[in-house]
C-alpha cells in the first residue's frame, strides 16, 4: 500500500452547519485524532471510524488530526479528510 | 451565503471603510497583519483580523448576526494562520462571547470577570505545561520563578537572578517568547541559558504563549481605557498563579523593582497582591545602579545606538558580550544603530 507523508499543516472544510473543519499536521509517529462534534454523543464513534478509515485509505499513518464537526454527513467527512491530506502532503513548488 | 475578502491595507478607501465600520463598536484599527471583511451590496457587514497568531476584531453588524458571518471570517483567518505555519492561535475577548468562540472550536484557557483567553490549533496549555515539567524535572526544594524579556540580558538581570538564587533551591527563568524585541527570542534565550550553563539549580525555560507580554495583549475590546492595565495584570497574574505556578509547584516569584516606571510599579503591586492571595510568595528585588543610573536593557540599547559599545559592555554579562561579538550580534548592533 502507498504511504502518504504529511509534511505541513493544512485545513479543509469549515465550521459552518452541516460541514466539518479538518486540520492536519505532521505527527509524532502515530495518528493522534481529536474530535469535537455537535453530535458527538450520538455519532462520535461513527465519525472517528470514518476519519480513521479514510486516513488509512489515503496511506496516512503519522499525523495529528483535529476536527470540529458541525453535523457533516459521512461523505462530507470523507471528502474533507481527503482534501486535507492532499493539501498537507503536497510539495511546495520551487 | 457570505464570502470573505482580504482587506487591502494599501488602499486608503478600504482602510477608511474598515475604520468607519469598527467605529460602530468603539474600536480603533491598528493595521493588523491581515484583515478579512464580508460585504453586502458593497458595504462591510462583518470583519476579523490576525496579528501574528492572535485573532482579533471579530465584529458583525447586529442585523446580520446569527447568519454565520463570523464563521466564514474565522475560516479565512485559519487558512492564513496555517499558511504562516503557526500551530496554534489565540483570541482575547470578553467572557460574554464565550459561546460564539467555543462554537468555532476554540477552547478556554482562562477567564477573569472582564477578559477571556481562548486557544485553538494543534498545541494547547496541557501540552505546553507537560513539556516544561519534563524540562525542569521533579521538585527538589523551594522553587522560585522569574519572568524576564532580557532584551538583551544585563548585569541588572544577572544580579536579580543571582539574588533570587540565594533564597531558593531551584530557580526557573521564563524568557518571554513573543518576538517584538530587537534581540530575537532565540538569542535572548541562548544568552541567559549560556550565562547559567554551569549552574544546575537554574532552569531557563521558553516562556511559551501563556506568559502574556503587555506588548501582545490586545486591548481594543476593553471599553474603559483606564482599566486596561488592571485587566491585563489580572489575567496575567491569575494565569501564572492558578495554572503555571500551581502545575509547576512554584513557591515564590521574584520581581525587579522599577522606581521610575509608574506602569511597572502599578503592575508589580497588583501582581504581588494577586499572587499573595493565592499563597505564592512575592519578593521585589531592587535594581542595581551604576553611576546612579539603573542598569536596564533599554539603556544598553541606547548606548549601542550612540556607538558607545565599550560603555555598554561594562553593564553586560560575558554571554551577552560574546553574543554581540558574534556574526548575528553584529547584525543586531547595526540594526539598532539604523533604527530611529
Amino acid at each position: 500500500m502507498h504511504e502518504t507523508k504529511i509534511t505541513k499543516m493544512a485545513k479543509a472544510g469549515s465550521v459552518e452547519s452541516n460541514d466539518i473543519l479538518v486540520m492536519i499536521s505532521p505527527g509524532e509517529g502515530k495518528i493522534d485524532l481529536e474530535i469535537e462534534s455537535v453530535v458527538y454523543n450520538q455519532y462520535g464513534d461513527d465519525i472517528r471510524k470514518t476519519i480513521l478509515d479514510t486516513l488509512q485509505e489515503e496511506g496516512v499513518t503519522d499525523a495529528k488530526v483535529i476536527v470540529k464537526d458541525k453535523g457533516a454527513l459521512d461523505f462530507t467527512i470523507r471528502a474533507r479528510v481527503k482534501a486535507c491530506v492532499k493539501r498537507g502532503s503536497e510539495q511546495d513548488e520551487l | 451565503m457570505f464570502f470573505s475578502d482580504e482587506l487591502n491595507q494599501n488602499n486608503p478607501i478600504e482602510v477608511e471603510e474598515i475604520k468607519k465600520f469598527l467605529k460602530i463598536f468603539d474600536v480603533d484599527y491598528d493595521f493588523p497583519d491581515i484583515t478579512y471583511v464580508i460585504r453586502d451590496n458593497g458595504e462591510i457587514i462583518a470583519t476579523g483580523s490576525a496579528s501574528g497568531n492572535i485573532l482579533k476584531y471579530f465584529f458583525a453588524k447586529c442585523t446580520y448576526s446569527g447568519q454565520g458571518a463570523i464563521g466564514v471570517i474565522y475560516n479565512s483567518l485559519l487558512e492564513y494562520i496555517m499558511e504562516k505555519g503557526y500551530n496554534s492561535y489565540f483570541i482575547f475577548t470578553t467572557p460574554n462571547n464565550k459561546a460564539i468562540f467555543e462554537s468555532l472550536g476554540l477552547n478556554e484557557v482562562y477567564a477573569t470577570n472582564s477578559v477571556m483567553l481562548l486557544e485553538g490549533g494543534f498545541y494547547n496549555y496541557d501540552k505546553w505545561i507537560d513539556k516544561v515539567k519534563g524540562e525542569i524535572g521533579s521538585k527538589v526544594g523551594k522553587r522560585g520563578a522569574i519572568i524576564a524579556n532580557c532584551n538583551p540580558m544585563t548585569l541588572g538581570h544577572k544580579y536579580l537572578m543571582t539574588k533570587a538564587l540565594e533564597e531558593v533551591d531551584e530557580l526557573i527563568i521564563f524568557i518571554v517568547e513573543e518576538d517584538l524585541s530587537i534581540f530575537p527570542f532565540e538569542a535572548r534565550y541562548n544568552i541567559v541559558a549560556n550565562e547559567f550553563k554551569d549552574n544546575d539549580r537554574v532552569k531557563v525555560v521558553k516562556g511559551g504563549p501563556y506568559i502574556i507580554s503587555r506588548g501582545t495583549f490586545p486591548t481594543y475590546f476593553i471599553k474603559q481605557k483606564d482599566k486596561m492595565l488592571d485587566i491585563y495584570t489580572e489575567l496575567d497574574a491569575k494565569i501564572f498563579a492558578d495554572k503555571i505556578a500551581k502545575d509547576l509547584e512554584i513557591d515564590i516569584r521574584f520581581l525587579g523593582s522599577e522606581p521610575k516606571d509608574v506602569v511597572t510599579l502599578a503592575y508589580n503591586n497588583s501582581l504581588k497582591r494577586i499572587l499573595e492571595e493565592r499563597e505564592i510568595e512575592v519578593k521585589i528585588i531592587s535594581r542595581i545602579e551604576k553611576n546612579e543610573k539603573p542598569i536596564s536593557a533599554s539603556f544598553v540599547r541606547q548606548l549601542i545606538k550612540e556607538d558607545n559599545i565599550q560603555e555598554a559592555y561594562e553593564i553586560l554579562p560575558i554571554s551577552t558580550i560574546e553574543f554581540l561579538n558574534s556574526h548575528e550580534g553584529k547584525a543586531i548592533i547595526s540594526k539598532i544603530k539604523e533604527s530611529s
